[in-house]
């Protein structure tokens, strides 16, 4: 327990077996409590489950995950919600309720988190959120209405909405246009700045280069390396650098169009 | 290949514990479901459900009921009295309408439209992922999905059962009036003459004991679709198939328990 201590998330040795192959074979990381975590690899590497696996959407074949101290087994409903009301999760295919509406989608964590709302302060969080976001005027859709980026929306806010300490997401800015993606990327920098620990899985390169403190590698179910994008950056590996040059080349192509404009509006001044 | 007939020799046994695993679950999870309602959530989840299995199947119930009972007095009318045993009728009426028919002939119309439809749904939402969403939300898959629907499937049962067992013997009467005109009060004397406790006991009975079957073996092939939608189907063949030969060998059971 001392171990965990300043720790959001501790997974030790975490396997996820199926029936015909190993998708996460032994991964071992520790994830600071208000750190900014980008996890990369390629298509089909294992990023997906492991992150399922760590934040318990999932069980593990063997290995140990704590989420802020506390070790994941098997929970009673009680503690379920207790480990969820702190650890958000957004999926890759947003994974909303098809049999509700937008709204229910939206409502139904809360009620089952803040039970003392009353229906118009819960009502009230839903709106603010929504209208920050802005994907729909029509909460009473049906999610198969809505398009493939407005759902990865409706899934962020339905994650945030209850304000939890560890946000993990799978592909967030996935399907999601521009402008959607500028949103969303608003919206984590702000709950980074107010103390959320974010694991993200992503090959966005403002995603990575924005708000990453620390980059995960894993390939074939394996970490390959976690560090500082610095670190990450001047890895020796092959695959590292296959997996995170184009994302590291796309946001320094990015940062030096930032400086240059920021040098012109300077000459212009 | 000897290995395969091994290996599918093997799983058999387990696949039944994890399913009476699961069955334990679903009862031990009964309370969880009520507190959860108290605090405001999956009371809709059983009022559909209740819906969907018992109100929607009302009129394939009243059709089924009326003419079977008609065929049963038809046959009646026309071998019995050639015996001199014309009063037997009610007996039989009672055996094989209230004891036999109701209950099984109800739960093979659920197993056909809920047993199908609930392992279909809970499967596609294993493949969607909306049963993780729920993980991930902290609302526990059996607790939220698994019991109202259970519990649904119970309710509805056992309600049809009643419902089967008038319009089955509605349905002999009328057919009496237009073969054989006999007063209402003679033909319920007739059959209140005959009816026992014992029979409706062993009726209701045996709807509960379909009704946790039925809802057990849907849910749980339902939530054992792993990843592809190609699953779906197949597990809603084997929540028929399974339902069916569980809710006819419990039927058995319950007669023999009760008759012998």
């Amino acid at each position: 327990m001392a171990d965990d201590a300043g720790l959001a998330l501790n997974t030790q040795d975490l396997v996820v077996e199926f029936e015909n192959f190993t998708p996460v074979r032994g991964i071992s990381v520790k994830i600071r409590e208000g750190s900014t975590v980008a996890v990369m690899g390629r298509s089909g590497s294992g990023k997906s489950t492991f992150i399922k696996a760590a934040s318990g959407v999932i069980p593990a074949t063997s290995g140990e995950v704590r989420i802020f101290g506390r070790l994941l087994g098997p929970l009673n409903n009680r503690e379920l919600r207790r480990l969820r009301k702190v650890c958000g999760f957004v999926f890759q295919d947003a994974a909303l309720w098809q049999n509700m509406s937008v709204y229910r989608n939206l409502a139904l964590p809360l009620e089952q988190h803040y039970p003392e709302l009353s229906n118009a302060e819960r009502d009230k969080k839903i709106r603010r959120a929504v209208e920050r976001i802005r994907f729909t005027d029509d909460l009473n859709l049906r999610p198969a209405s809505l398009s493939a980026g407005e759902a990865k929306l409706v899934a962020f806010v339905r994650a945030i909405l209850t304000e939890p300490k560890l946000l993990i997401l799978d592909e967030p800015t996935t399907f999601v246009d521009r402008t959607g993606v500028d949103r969303i990327l608003s919206m984590l920098r702000q709950l980074k700045d107010d103390g959320t620990t974010l694991v993200v899985v992503s090959h966005n390169a403002t995603v990575v280069s924005q708000l990453a403190d620390e980059i995960i590698v894993i390939d074939e179910g394996e970490l390959l390396i976690h560090g500082t994008p610095d670190r990450v950056a001047a890895s020796d590996n092959p695959v590292v650098r296959d997996i995170v040059s184009d994302v590291l080349d796309q946001a320094a192509t990015f940062d030096s169009d930032i400086l240059s404009l920021l040098g012109e509006i300077d000459d212009e001044g | 290949m000897l290995e395969a007939v091994g290996e599918r020799v093997l799983r058999a046994p387990k696949e039944l514990l994890y399913a009476l695993g699961f069955m334990v679950e679903i009862v031990r999870n009964i309370p969880a479901y009520f507190r959860m309602q108290r605090r405001g959530g999956g009371g809709g989840v059983l009022k559909m459900q209740i819906l969907f299995t018992g109100v929607n199947a009302l009129s394939i119930v009243a059709v089924l009921s009326l003419a079977i009972g008609a065929v049963i007095i038809i046959q009646g009318l026309s071998i019995l009295p050639q015996l001199g045993q014309g009063q037997l009728i009610y007996t039989i009426l009672i055996a094989v309408i209230t004891r036999e028919l109701g209950p099984i002939l109800t739960a093979f119309i659920v197993i056909a439209r809920s047993g199908t439809a609930i392992s279909t749904e809970l499967g596609g939402m294993v493949v969607d992922h909306q049963i993780e969403a729920y993980m991930a939300t902290g609302l526990n898959p059996i607790t939220y999905l698994a019991v109202p629907r259970v519990l649904g499937v119970v309710i509805s049962l056992a309600l049809l059962n009643i419902y089967f067992n008038f319009f089955g013997l509605v349905g002999s009467f009328l057919v009496t009036q237009l073969v054989q005109p006999l007063a209402l009060e003679e033909y319920l004397f007739g059959l209140y003459g005959s009816v026992t406790l014992r029979d409706f006991i062993a009726s209701f009975a045996k709807s509960i004991v379909f009704g946790i079957i039925i809802g057990s073996v849907a849910t749980y092939q339902g939530l054992s679709v792993e990843r592809a939608g190609t699953e779906v189907p197949i597990r809603a063949i084997k929540a028929v198939g399974q339902g069916i030969t569980l809710t006819v060998i419990a039927n058995a059971a319950i007669t023999l328990v009760s008759y012998l």
